[in-house]
């Protein structure tokens, strides 16, 4: 009897398809889902999450197939290793998503790669031209997922701004560029910056400054007015975090 | 009476040519920027040519000293300069505006028809982002131009003197996301 009642539940999840769900909702497998923080601070407990049918948001339908489970071929961290998807992890991500605005990730080029460990260290994320990889430290409870991922939007909110845009944006955090022996170098403003590593490049510091509008407006209105107005300004009132419990 | 033609003449042509290069309040062309040339223009010439900078700032870890032309019109940077310790041009970086023609790569090939451009990608330095750029860049001529690879727009065009400067990026002190 355990026997048929272990095969049962092992079986149960693999017909959970989609076809089973209403149209409109897509199936979750059962998983166990470890803690985490929601984008407004919200703890949520670990507890396992029986299989179900869930009501499919529109952030879903965008990033339900961005999911890789192969090797960006020119991905050049060669020591980075690949992992493959949790279904924890994928919910993790759609939900993290969902929090965020439409607005930085509408014309989102990024497919979503799993690595095991950055070759930074603690780093929870790293992008290049459409590709995001999510790291392991990406889903512990000191990072607040959609936060980490919003960060990462705001580099590719910022390679498509228009170029009278980016100087505009330039303009207003006092941001200068010179060349020197053939070199690009950016030359930074003294202080005024929310994390440190936004003195590398002004497309640093305005992943960091976005973040920070979403996250944590206080400060960077109390370092950088400059970039929140910026923001604001260019954003109109349409950047606002999202409630997107079940 | 010789004296007096010579005089007028002399003033005449020195006239002209502060008219032909003196660039009025702030709207510059790249053709007259690109008669600035690395290691022969010094700050004297520039002067004349561009009059005084916007924004002079010394270069971090160096000798050298950046003068910055914005655009009077919107405040924008336009135009940058390097100067070395003697007072020389060690390069000139010119920023590219939204709907001028230099703005498509082939358009700002043509300002050096004698350049042969390798093209790559930007190394990476920010450790956790890959650089959004193209790099076209004749290296025994020290020219380089940079296109912003998700919008395939030129970015910047830039010259600059064979002889290195000290100069290097610092990289941030610490990492942080």
């Amino acid at each position: 009897m355990k026997i048929f009642i272990h095969l049962v539940l092992l079986i149960t999840p693999l017909f959970a398809t989609s076809a089973n769900c209403p149209l409109g909702e897509y199936s979750v497998k059962s998983h166990n889902r470890r803690a985490y923080v929601r984008a407004d601070g919200t703890f949520v407990n670990a507890t396992v999450v029986s299989s179900h049918c869930r009501k499919q948001r529109e952030s879903d339908n965008y990033w339900h197939d961005k999911f890789e489970i192969s090797r960006p071929s020119d991905w050049p961290h060669k020591q980075e290793i690949l992992k493959s998807w949790t279904v924890e992890e994928k919910e993790r991500v759609l939900d993290a998503i969902c929090e965020l605005p439409d607005s930085i990730w509408k014309n989102s080029k990024y497919k979503l790669y799993r690595m095991k460990k950055s070759k930074d260290g603690k780093n929870p994320a790293t992008s290049a031209n459409g590709i995001l990889v999510l790291y392991d430290t990406a889903f512990t409870q000191k990072n607040v997922l959609s936060r980490v991922i919003a960060h990462e939007f705001a580099h590719e909110v910022y390679g498509n701004l228009k170029s009278s845009d980016a100087q505009d944006y330039h303009f207003a955090t006092n941001w200068f560029e010179v060349n020197t022996n053939g070199k690009r170098l950016r030359l930074a403003r003294k202080d005024g910056f929310v994390a440190d590593d936004g003195r590398v490049s002004p497309e640093e510091d305005f992943a960091n400054n976005l973040e920070f509008f979403l996250f944590d407006d206080k400060s960077l209105k109390s370092k950088t007015l400059n970039a929140y107005k910026w923001i604001a300004d260019h954003f109109g009132d349409n950047l606002n975090l999202r409630k997107c419990n079940k | 009476m010789k004296f007096i033609i010579l005089t007028c003449v002399s003033l005449l042509f020195v006239s002209c040519s502060s008219l032909e290069t003196q660039e009025s309040k702030g709207t510059f062309a790249l053709k007259n920027i690109l008669n600035i040339i690395p290691d022969k223009s010094d700050e004297e010439s520039v002067l004349l040519a561009l009059g005084p900078a916007d924004v002079v700032m010394p270069i971090p870890n160096s000798d050298s000293t950046a003068w910055i032309f914005k655009d009077k019109r919107t405040g924008h940077q336009r135009l940058s300069l390097v100067f070395n310790s003697e007072k020389k041009v060690h390069s000139v970086l010119w920023l590219v505006r939204q709907g001028e023609p230099e703005i498509n790569i082939a358009n700002s090939k043509n300002y050096f028809p004698h350049a042969t451009f390798e093209e790559k990608d930007a190394p990476w330095e920010n450790p956790h982002a890959a650089p959004n750029e193209r790099l076209y860049t004749d290296h025994e001529k020290g020219i380089s131009i940079t296109v912003r690879k998700s919008r395939q727009e030129v970015e910047s065009i830039s010259w600059h003197s064979l002889n290195s400067q000290s100069t290097h990026r610092q990289p941030a002190v610490k990492f942080e996301l």
